[in-house]
């Protein structure tokens, strides 16, 4: 009489189940972010991809675009400066078509600013051409929006935004609390048992 | 045990509304009930709060796979907010709303505290502390 653990059909059969927790994880890290952005523009900016396993690395991914970061990580002298992808972000001012204004920069300051004459990669693509007229002038006052000849233009203020931390809070959650628990539930409910065998013969 | 969050929601709040310790900690003892009901409110509002205002906020949020398709697991979340002078009286409120309902039946259903998500968006100069809760419901 003999006792059998098949190993591999185990090791398959767990890592099904491990592949369907993240799919699980993925969804509700998804719907937790969707539910914290403040607008259509950016909920619809995230993009959720199927959990998959590859070389002994179960992986999925949650993307957020231009607008879900601004969303969750907000806009001008309001903006989180603790978001990781700002330093890269302000790198991009020295690029030939800069991203981030350099007025910016030099300034040293997160406000909104007017942008330098000239060809500017707005953070959402494509390509535009500033005349200028604002350059350097802090946009989220409105009082201050006086140009070169005199006029005040007032309906260019923009505001900027509060952080929503819809990206921050939804990926602590998961990551802090929820993997562990999950992980934990899959285990204790995965049924070893039925990868062993008893064989009459020993073998 | 099926799907009512309408009236879920109502008991909670009232769990919450009616508990003299969170009046106290809110400052809302003798206030009338319109105050309180501005203050202790059943969704996620707070670019109105002004000044030395608090403001709790019950809300759900997206239900969990519970696994079966007979199950689903609501959870909902408490956030308070406070102005940032005050941010201890979050972390104070937050853990009597802890005592008052973890384990609290709901219609026959037990909540569950789900641990905390530390601080979250909020108007200027306020400091938000969220914690939320679960329970099952058939679908």
């Amino acid at each position: 009489m003999g006792l059998k653990f098949n190993a591999k059909a185990c090791q398959l059969a767990l890592r099904a189940e491990m592949l369907a927790t993240m799919e699980k994880l993925l969804t509700e890290m998804y719907m937790n972010m969707i539910a914290d952005l403040k607008t259509p523009q950016s909920k619809m900016d995230v993009v959720r991809q199927m959990a998959k396993y590859k070389a002994g690395v179960i992986t999925g991914q949650v993307i957020s675009g231009a607008y879900a970061i601004m969303d969750s990580y907000g806009t001008g002298s309001l903006m989180d400066k603790s978001n990781p992808f700002l330093d890269e972000y302000k790198a991009t001012s020295s690029w030939s078509v800069p991203m981030y204004n350099p007025i910016r920069l030099q300034k040293n300051t997160t406000a909104i600013l007017g942008r330098p004459k000239g060809r500017y990669r707005p953070i959402t693509g494509g390509s535009r051409t500033s005349r200028g007229r604002m350059e350097g002038l802090n946009l989220e006052e409105a009082a201050s929006l006086v140009t070169k000849s005199g006029k005040i233009r007032a309906s260019t203020s923009v505001k900027p935004a509060l952080p929503s931390k819809a990206i921050q809070t939804s990926f602590d959650w998961i990551a802090k609390t929820r993997i562990n628990k999950e992980v934990m539930r899959t285990v204790q409910n995965f049924n070893f048992a039925r990868f062993f065998e008893f064989t009459p013969d020993g073998r | 045990m099926s799907f009512t969050p309408n009236l879920d929601k109502n008991v909670i709040w009232k769990r919450i509304r009616y508990d003299p310790e969170i009046l106290s900690l809110m400052g809302l003892t003798g206030k009338t009930d319109l105050e309180i009901a501005k203050a202790i409110i059943k969704r996620s509002q707070y670019d109105d709060i002004v000044s030395s205002q608090k403001r709790i906020c019950i809300y759900f949020r997206p239900s969990r796979d519970a696994g079966y398709d007979m199950w689903s697991e609501n959870v909902f979340q408490v956030d308070v907010h406070v102005p940032a002078t005050q941010d201890y009286i979050a972390d104070q409120i937050q853990e009597r709303i802890k005592k008052l309902l973890h384990k609290y039946p709901v219609n026959n259903r037990l909540l569950q505290f789900d641990g905390q998500l530390g601080e979250l968006a909020t108007t200027t100069g306020f400091v938000c502390i969220g914690s939320r809760f679960s329970y099952y419901s058939t679908n």
